[in-house]
């Protein structure tokens, strides 16, 4: 859609732009506005033809089914809020501008209402970048993008886009941010046969995220990586593409949970009774610490067929980190407006807790908090989903879906179980659970 | 007698195959260009390149501009889903995968067919779709059929 009026679309933008990080402090912000200041001073009117489109998902899923856990879609939602409204696990609304301000140079702007614990106006804004597309071969692009270490990462937010209700929760559910504000540099060549793309990018982002189920202070977290780097390589012919992508994060402050812990070690007669307590609590520490993510991924799409698959890697260098690998494969088939699908996902994480429980009877209940809190960072967990997605009118697809879930011992990195008492071990025992969504999804 | 019977029968097939040759042409629908773009003919993966968004520049080295029909209209299904072999839903779906993650536009939407020919016509860098028309009328009007997709 098309719109001819810039008041309306110039103000969609530059309120998130301008505000929202001052420009003061954001060079990033900084170039994209003299960058496009250019433009304007050149006579090129900011407001004429920019290209504003959107998407939206209308959902309902069984997330109040059971009473020791809770269906989460991924870490950054309430847990509360899920269980209580079982429509806003997968709803969202997004709007997405567009300009080319001259040829080779474009602007791009994307703001995504969601359920999330942070729902500032700052914090939906998903893209907000300038690109330059210098030749056929090289781009630039500074500003906030969409993170996309992985197949779906970067379109997550669209259901139209992908077959399943949601991306595979073993997989992309633990991933704390969406995206960054840096700068991306892409480089692809290639002919009419096959094409090679590589990309790097350099930055910083921030999220907050509720791990567990409890919806106090120490629950919401607010994490943030400076800096984050990556790269990746994408080859595609015909119908397959294959990816490869390598990130590493580094974390510069404690989480609310951490510091509370180390709080509580800090009393003087538990460190002179259990000097261990705050070595366990330092070991969960994330500040300057690091998280990698390596990932392989292809998408095969023969005729009718449409086979996709991943599989990640994730080492951290600190201890309560999520940790382990992840893989998915999904398999589904069109037949006319239908696409029957079947997909299996596993997270592997079988760490254990390293330390010894204290001599001292008393330290026992606090030994059981310390060890709980790997929990948090522990999917070790598989699905099984079926679903059907039916494309009933032109962009517009109803899906439904059913997933069966098996939570191995201790794996609450995702779904949250209800039986949680601040400071106490939860003791989540390895258990099936099934869950039906349906979405209505659409583009415009 | 029987000569006209026979003249009658050949008659009927002559005309039945016309009406099925005319049919036949309505049904391919014909990418084209600007006769100044200086090509004369593209492959299936060419075309796909082009309106899949995944190539910048015909063949030849100069810059693509790709136009489409408005989205849900029946010529572009039928283009899409005759070139692809894919259901138009696995194209939009495809279109949104790229357009939300900011990686591409799908191309500019021109919904007229007179609009059409016109930007063809003028422009070099142009390539778009149509349906049935006369190859030498469209030479007439410096455009050129590169590309024919069936579209049954």
């Amino acid at each position: 859609m098309n719109v001819g009026i810039l008041g309306r679309c110039f103000r969609f933008v530059s309120s998130f732009i301008v505000p929202i990080y001052g420009l003061h402090k954001q060079g990033v912000v900084l170039g994209i506005w003299l960058g496009v200041s250019q433009f304007s001073v050149a006579g090129h009117s900011l407001l004429d033809e920019w290209e504003v489109t959107g998407f939206g998902t209308l959902g309902y899923a069984e997330t109040d089914k059971y009473d020791d856990l809770v269906l989460k879609r991924n870490i950054t939602q309430r847990s509360k809020k899920i269980e209580d409204h079982g429509w806003l696990l997968d709803s969202k609304l997004g709007l997405q501008a567009r300009k080319e301000l001259n040829p080779g140079w474009d602007i791009v702007g994307q703001i995504v209402a969601q359920e999330k614990v942070n729902n500032s106006i700052e914090n939906s804004i998903e893209m907000a970048f300038l690109r330059y597309q210098s030749d056929d071969m090289w781009s630039f692009q500074l500003g906030r993008m969409v993170l996309d270490t992985f197949l779906l990462s970067d379109h997550r937010n669209v259901g139209y886009s992908y077959h399943s209700v949601r991306p595979q929760t073993e997989f992309y559910g633990w991933i704390p941010y969406s995206n960054y504000d840096g700068l991306k540099t892409i480089f692809e060549f290639g002919d009419f046969d096959s094409s090679l793309r590589f990309e790097a990018f350099v930055g910083k982002t921030k999220s907050t995220v509720n791990i567990g189920y409890l919806d106090n202070a120490t629950s919401y977290n607010y994490v943030k990586s400076s800096p984050i780097y990556g790269a990746g390589v994408t080859w595609e012919k015909d119908e397959l593409t294959l990816r490869a992508y390598l990130a590493r994060f580094r974390f510069i402050q404690n989480t609310n949970a951490i510091n509370q812990l180390q709080l509580v070690v800090s009393d003087p007669n538990i460190q002179m009774a259990w000097p261990e307590a705050r070595v366990i609590a330092d070991d969960y520490s994330i500040e300057n610490e690091f998280v990698t993510y390596s990932s392989i991924g292809f998408n095969w799409t023969p005729g009718p067929w449409h086979v996709q698959g991943e599989f990640s890697n994730v080492t951290s260098t600190f201890f309560g980190s999520y940790d382990g690998q992840r893989a998915y494969l999904q398999i589904g088939r069109r037949f006319g407006e239908f696409l029957p699908n079947i997909a299996y996902s596993y997270s592997w994480d079988e760490r254990d807790f390293p330390y010894d429980p204290p001599t001292i009877p008393v330290f026992q209940g606090l030994y059981g908090g310390l060890k709980d809190n790997l929990n948090s960072g522990t999917v070790d967990q598989s699905s099984l989903s079926l679903g059907v997605r039916w494309d009933f009118a032109s962009q517009k697809a109803l899906k439904f879906q059913c997933d069966f879930a098996t939570i191995d011992d201790n794996s609450l990195g995702i779904y949250p179980t209800q039986d949680t008492v601040e400071g106490e071990a939860r003791n989540w025992e390895k258990d099936s659970r099934s869950w039906c969504s349906t979405t209505f999804d659409w583009v415009f | 007698m029987k000569n006209i019977q026979i003249l009658s029968i050949l008659l009927f097939f002559l005309a039945s195959t016309d009406g099925w040759a005319e049919e036949t042409d309505i049904q391919m629908i014909q990418v084209i260009v600007s006769s100044q773009s200086e090509l004369t003919t593209l492959n299936r993966k060419q075309v796909m390149g082009l309106f899949l968004g995944r190539a910048r520049s015909f063949p030849n080295g100069n810059n693509a501009k790709a136009f489409d029909h408005e989205v849900g209209s029946s010529i572009r299904a039928r283009f899409f889903e005759g070139l692809t072999g894919k259901s138009i839903s696995d194209i939009d779906a495809y279109w949104a995968r790229l357009r939300y993650s900011g990686r591409a536009s799908p191309p500019k939407v021109i919904d007229n067919m007179a609009e059409i020919l016109k930007e063809v016509s003028q422009n070099q860098h142009a390539i778009a779709y149509i349906q049935g028309q006369d190859p030498a009328e469209l030479m007439l009007q410096d455009i050129v059929v590169v590309h024919t997709v069936d579209a049954n």
